[in-house]
């Protein structure tokens, strides 16, 4: 039997993220009414834009729960991209499909290799791993973007709607499920918040933190990969540099939603709701009427508020 | 007994209350410590000590009550006293050591001795040196090792020269010989008495009352939170300590019967040999455990006693080893090779090696058996899950206010039943135990061998390492002596009541 009636507070304790969201909401219909910030159409757009970010984001969150991090995700997202349009071109929807997330499981999986049997520190494995990917992305494309025609495709990763909900937003609701349930639920998720909680006492537990470790940013590199495709089928076509200021935005996401950036506390929904504030803020300061470089300031100021909000005391 | 009045006394705290949301700890406690004295502090496993010194030490305001330290009186109103302002010094219960800083840095942190702009290191290392050599551990602990380099029995000494540093009038030790053995116990306790000759005034607080009688002048017992008894321990039996410990009158009882051990067949475990020469070298370790059995391992400090549990447990894969289980060879290459096998080990420091301390209490349990636990939808079963948990809770009487509290609030020695409850729910068929009753109370040790009694006549067997000879002599029916990596000794005491004191053990060690 599904316990879904019986979610404890304790899964959801992060009330300050909450409260957060709603009131940047309220403040930005109250100031954008006249705007147009409360249409329909301009929050789908809002859940449509912030849908990469938050499936990185919630990749990120199982990452950083085990007490790694992952910076290769950015460049794994062009890579990704670019590998997914080539096949698509050149094969069939399937392969493509399943070549653009094999990279980047792939792609993670070397990550793990390198962080737990060759030991270098997550962030400077994965670090080694971005330049590498950005390297490989902008050869294999000689810099151009290569187009997506496929309409099948397009409707998947982008423009497809159901009913009237953007099927990136399904995407979001799909990918945040699994995830909180599977972190929250399974005994993989509990390893992994033991794993980043305290590994040595994970260790003497008998809890395989080598592989756990393998395995969360086996999931980054999926979720990079996902984000990848959706950015090809948002955009028709892909290009080296599709995802490359993403990766800051994802961790910036992940610790406003309450994770932990030292491992063993996090929640997936936390991530999600931190990557819709990122958007809704994208989106309020746009309607503002603000230059780009005023955008980027008040954007850094607002994360900055944000994640004092959002670190818990103890 | 001696009327004793304000001017004696270097502290007073008097009508102490402390409430933890919504839980009464502390009522009304009164304690005083008179100048140049060693005041014993007992008390169950969650009655309030440490939460008590905390409160002395700033670390926790009180909700109501008032501190008189030197005759004056601590401001209420004042967030933190500032332990330093009043020449108090304190070894926590919880370690304070900062891993990546040497023994030397450690010891002088926050009093770092300088020579111009930068700190004098050459004086921290001689005086370091110095203050080790008083504990006689200048031969033992380098003061330029780091700190994440020394197991918990050094980081322990490491904790006591700190405070010593800290040249403190008051000195007030939590539970300092939890994990050391007889031999650094006893060289605390000639620093303590050489210390109090100086006039200098120590709280004592440890859970083994026959230390308690023989270096307190008197002692206090707290009882769920209330001051029960205080008096001079040269007006005082032991009975009189243990009844206002439990609150009742105890008896003798007659639990524990050191059966004889059948050897006919197959041993349980065997290690035909057992080396390792990283580390503390353990030269060919060979040792049978039976059906039945508890193994006793006394040793000194670095003897490789935890070496040897590590390396049956394949923590330590750096071993050569061969080991049979009910007369079949078995590998263990990892822990979890030991795991499916059913050896299971309970770590010698709970809170490196046995929790993680942002989980709540029945996560920490639960954590050894999420695969068992796993229904068909691949998620955890949480009705089960509570079901053993609140069975565990029950039975090892862990003192908590819900199974969903974060373990980092129970008191050290419930944390350490815990601990005791995951390892046992994995339904090990032998079970390596190091210093498995550190920080528990006499009544809960009690309760926790019983389990441990009634778990190997089941069939099941038992290594267990003890720092302390008394726990060793009373529960094994086999006792080893390892010296140097090698076993030395061995005294059988299966099926005897009672055929060694702990002065012939100590001999032997
Ligand atoms: N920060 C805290 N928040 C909530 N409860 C706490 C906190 N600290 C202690 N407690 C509770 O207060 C009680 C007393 O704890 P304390 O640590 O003082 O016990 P103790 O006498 O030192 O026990 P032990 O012998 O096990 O060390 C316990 O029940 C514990 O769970
Ligand atoms: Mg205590």
């Amino acid at each position: 039997m599904l316990n879904i009636n019986k979610f404890k507070l304790r899964d959801y304790s992060n009330f300050v993220i909450y409260i957060m969201f709603i009131l940047l909401l309220l403040l930005f219909s109250v100031l954008l009414f006249d705007k147009g910030f409360l249409t329909v159409n301009n929050l789908m757009n809002i859940a449509k834009q912030s849908a990469t970010i938050s499936i990185m984001a919630i990749g990120m969150t199982f990452v950083l729960c085990s007490g790694e991090i992952d910076l290769s995700i950015g460049s794994n997202v062009s890579l990704s991209a670019l590998i997914t349009t080539v096949l698509l071109r050149d094969y069939n929807i399937y392969i493509a499909i399943l070549g653009g997330i094999s990279i980047g499981a792939l792609v993670g999986f070397i990550n793990g290799l390198l962080v737990t049997k060759v030991k270098i520190p997550s962030f400077l494995a994965t670090l080694g791993m971005m330049s590498i990917l950005l390297g490989i992305s902008r050869w294999i494309s000689g810099l151009k973007s290569i187009p997506v025609t496929n309409k099948v495709y397009n409707f998947i990763f982008g423009i497809g709607r159901i009913g009237n909900i953007s099927i990136l937003l399904i995407w979001t609701i799909v990918a945040l499920i699994i995830g909180q349930l599977v972190l929250k639920k399974t005994p993989f998720g509990r390893k992994v918040l033991a794993t980043g909680g305290n590994k040595l006492a994970a260790i003497y537990t008998g809890i395989k933190v080598d592989r756990i470790k393998i395995e969360t940013l086996m999931i980054s590199g999926i979720t990079a990969s996902l984000a990848g495709m959706i950015y090809a089928g948002r955009l028709q076509g892909a290009r080296y540099t599709l995802g490359g200021a993403d990766l800051l935005t994802v961790i910036a996401a992940t610790i406003i939603g309450g994770t932990s950036l030292f491992g063993g506390e996090g929640t997936v929904i936390g991530s999600v709701i931190g990557a819709f504030i990122l958007g809704m803020v994208n989106n309020g300061l746009i309607l503002l009427g603000l230059s780009i470089d005023q955008q980027i300031i008040a954007r850094g100021f607002i994360i900055i508020l944000a994640v004092s909000f959002s670190i818990s005391e103890d | 007994m001696v009327n004793l009045n304000s001017n004696d006394f270097i502290i007073e705290m008097l009508k102490i209350n402390k409430t933890f949301i919504g839980v009464k700890v502390l009522s009304d406690v009164d304690l005083n410590l008179v100048k140049g004295e060693i005041h014993g502090l007992v008390g169950q496993n969650g009655a309030g000590k440490s939460t008590l010194i905390k409160i002395l030490n700033g670390v926790y305001t009180s909700d109501s009550g008032k501190i008189i330290i030197n005759g004056k009186l601590i401001d209420d109103n004042e967030n933190y006293l500032n332990p330093k302002q009043y020449a108090i010094s304190t070894v926590f219960q919880e370690f304070s050591l900062i891993p990546s800083l040497t023994v030397g840095e450690n010891v002088f942190l926050g009093i770092e001795p300088t020579k111009g702009f930068l700190t004098d290191d050459k004086y921290i290392e001689r005086e370091t040196k110095k203050i080790l050599n008083e504990l006689k551990m200048g031969e033992d602990i380098d003061p330029k090792e780091k700190i994440k380099n020394l197991g918990i029995s050094y980081c322990q000494i490491v904790e006591i020269a700190k405070s010593l540093a800290q040249k403190g009038e008051i000195l007030i030790f939590d539970e300092p010989t939890a994990a050391l053995s007889y031999k650094e116990t006893e060289l605390l306790f000639e620093v303590m008495k050489r210390l109090k000759n100086k006039g200098i005034s120590i709280i004592f607080i440890s859970h083994y009352l026959d230390d308690i009688f023989k270096i307190c002048d008197r002692v206090t017992v707290l009882r769920d939170g209330r001051n029960v008894f205080t008096d001079y321990v040269k007006n005082t039996k032991l009975n009189d300590v243990i009844k206002a410990l439990v609150g009742y009158n105890t008896y003798e009882n007659n639990y524990f019967k050191r059966k004889k051990i059948d050897k006919s067949s197959n041993p349980l475990l065997e290690i035909k040999y057992l080396k390792n020469d990283t580390a503390n070298k353990l030269k060919d370790i060979k040792l049978n455990v039976y059906k039945g059995e508890i193994v006793g391992v006394a040793g000194l400090l670095g003897s490789g006693k935890t070496e040897m549990l590590n390396s049956i447990y394949g923590f330590d894969k750096k071993c050569d080893k061969l080991l049979k289980l009910d007369g079949k060879k078995i590998k263990i290459n990892s822990i979890s090779d030991a795991r499916k096998n059913g050896i299971a080990l309970i770590p010698e420091d709970r809170k490196k090696q046995g929790l993680i301390l942002n989980f709540s209490i029945r996560d920490n349990i639960l954590l050894s058996i999420l695969d068992k636990l796993m229904n068909f939808l691949f998620f955890i079963n949480d009705t089960n899950g509570n079901k053993i948990v609140n069975n565990l809770v029950q039975k090892l009487k862990i003192k908590l206010e819900n199974i969903d509290q974060k373990i980092k609030y129970l008191s050290g020695g419930n944390q350490q039943k815990v601990i005791i409850a995951k390892t046992i729910i994995t339904n090990p068929r032998v079970l390596l135990l190091d210093d498995p009753t550190t920080g528990i109370d006499i009544k809960s040790k009690e309760d926790i061998f019983k389990i441990i009694y009634d778990f190997t006549q089941a069939g099941n067997g038992v290594i267990l390492v003890s720092s302390e000879l008394s726990e060793l002599i009373k529960y094994c029916t086999r006792i080893l002596i390892l010296k140097q990596g090698s076993i030395k000794n061995e005294i059988d005491c299966s099926g005897i009541e009672k055929n060694i004191n702990e002065e012939e053990l100590l001999e032997l060690i």
